[in-house]
């Protein structure tokens, strides 16, 4: 299994370093400008860094794809559980790395650090998402086809989010709009993350699980 | 010793088409040529056998083990070449060979470079700058480098060009022929797989209509002219008739019979001719043998 998931990141070794060591301080950067000469809402921009992990991975889940990884490794004599664990694992790897780079990033320019939020949050959410997209796969059969499809996904996502978010916090719901606009920080010692991470963790193990109960692995 | 793979009351349905219901098996050191039209299930009967599909019932087993996915052991003793084999394609053709090699216990590297060799494959290169043939020789050179005691091959050299896939089918051939392989081979295409074949097993619209020893068709199957007056009878053992006055031809699977059959209704001028295997074939696929054993 270790060497299913040291190939993947060996593969994909250049967009990973460059993603994690590059992107995500330039992100932590960034960031840490708009604190400084803007009036952004900070509890916003703390969940940037989640979204430019995830956009890390994204391109490791449609390389994966497109090269018809499932069709690949499913002949080798490798057990289901154990591929579905590589996959899972080769894509958390990378993911905390670019969170934890981020977080030391931001660190050393601003010292304002949330790890343990932002790893709880940051790493449900990833498990969440790619774990439910596994069972839909596994269970459903419902396999997004073409290229792309993650990142445009995410993105599509993510500008939903966003204009949920102006628009939440711009109407009749004061609670919430507070809510979404707390800084990750005031999170800390609710049990709000931990949760999260939970339910990723409880359906991310599931598609472990389901992977052996899939009635293709073509990818065609 | 098991058989190399035993299928039974293998289904399969999409949408319009139902494999099976399947029972097959293949002693081991036979090459079996599995021949249909295109669309007949043959690919669908290969990627069950492989795991690459669920079947929706049946059992299979390769190599005496149920093919399970829990347990992955069979699948050191299975290697299946198609001709979308999919590889890591920006790495080069030697580490994709060196990434499998980590997981079959009888991987030989002299193997793989004897072929290469071979095949005049440079392994240098990345695998998506790779022609299709090119393609198609690495996946051939990783199936048999892994040691399998069953190789499955599902048309690996589909849409090459016929020199490219003459190129490859020669030197597979060569490889195939040296060696005490078990082979199953599916394709559509006669002439690729007619002269390494030890039984021919034909699949039309998911069904196994006729299986037999290459010899066996060849020694059988005759095309007979005769001269015989009157209406056409129904002849034992004729897949195909044709007449023209009193002049008629036949195609039989049973030429011995169909020709004492003539000669017993009074028929004159009795001439059988053997057949070529793709003649056969040809006949077997338009759905001959179905009038021929629906007559017996």
């Amino acid at each position: 299994m270790w060497q299913l998931i040291r190939a993947e990141l060996e593969y994909q070794q250049r967009v990973l370093l460059a993603a994690i060591f590059v992107a995500m301080p330039a992100l932590a950067g960034f960031m840490f400008y708009l604190a400084q000469h803007t009036t952004l809402s900070v509890g916003f921009i703390d969940y940037m860094p989640i979204f430019g992990a995830w956009a890390t991975v994204s391109h490791m889940v449609d390389t994966r794809r497109l090269e018809r990884r499932d069709r690949q490794l499913i002949v080798l004599p490798v057990a289901t559980h154990k591929l579905a664990l590589a996959r899972l694992l080769s894509l958390v790897a990378p993911f905390v790395a670019a969170l934890v780079v981020f977080v030391v990033a931001r660190t050393f320019l601003s010292g304002q650090t949330h790890l343990d939020v932002l790893f709880e949050v940051g790493v449900g959410l990833m498990l969440l998402l790619y774990g439910s997209q596994s069972l839909l796969e596994d269970l459903l059969s419902l396999t997004p086809k073409g290229s792309g499809y993650i990142i445009a996904g995410t993105t599509c996502a993510a500008i939903a989010v966003l204009g949920a978010y102006v628009y939440l916090t711009h109407g009749p719901w004061p609670v919430l709009a507070r809510f979404i606009n707390a800084p990750l920080g005031s999170m800390k010692g609710t049990v709000g993350p931990a949760c999260f991470l939970l339910l990723g963790l409880v359906v991310g193990v599931t598609s472990v699980f389901t992977y052996g109960r899939r009635k293709s692995y073509l990818q065609a | 010793m098991a058989p190399a793979f035993r299928c039974t009351g293998l289904i399969k349905s999409y949408p319009g088409f139902r494999l099976g219901p399947l029972d097959m098996e293949l002693e081991p050191g036979v090459v079996l040529g599995f021949i249909g039209p295109n669309g007949s299930g043959k690919t669908t009967t290969m990627r069950c056998l492989s795991g690459l599909v669920r079947p929706d019932a049946g059992d299979v087993e390769l190599c005496g083990r149920a093919v399970d996915h829990a347990d992955p052991h069979w699948k050191a003793d299975v290697a299946i070449v198609t001709h979308r084999q999919p590889f890591y394609e920006n790495w080069s053709g030697a580490r994709n060979l060196a990434f499998l090699a980590k997981f079959y216990p009888a991987w030989s590297a002299d193997t793989a470079a004897a072929l290469a060799q071979r095949f005049d494959l440079a392994l240098g290169t990345r695998v998506r700058n790779l022609s299709r043939g090119n393609r198609a020789k690495l996946g051939i050179v990783a199936a048999l480098a892994a040691g399998p005691r069953l190789l499955l091959l599902d048309e690996p050299t589909a849409g090459l060009d016929p020199v490219v896939r003459d190129d490859v089918l020669s030197v597979l051939f060569d490889l195939l022929e040296s060696g005490d392989r078990t082979v199953f081979y599916s394709t559509h295409i006669l002439s690729d797989i007619g002269r390494l074949a030890d039984e021919l097993a034909f699949l039309v619209d998911g069904q196994v209509v006729l299986r037999q020893p290459v010899d066996d068709l060849v020694e059988n199957w005759r095309s007979i002219t005769f001269r015989l007056s009157g209406e056409q009878p129904e002849l034992t053992g004729a897949v195909y008739c044709e007449r023209s006055g009193d002049d008629g031809r036949t195609i039989s699977c049973d030429g011995d019979l169909t020709a004492a059959h003539l000669g017993e209704l009074g028929a004159e001028h009795i001439r059988p001719t053997p057949m070529g295997i793709d003649e056969i074939a040809v006949h077997i696929m338009k759905g001959g043998y179905h009038v021929a054993a629906d007559q017996g």
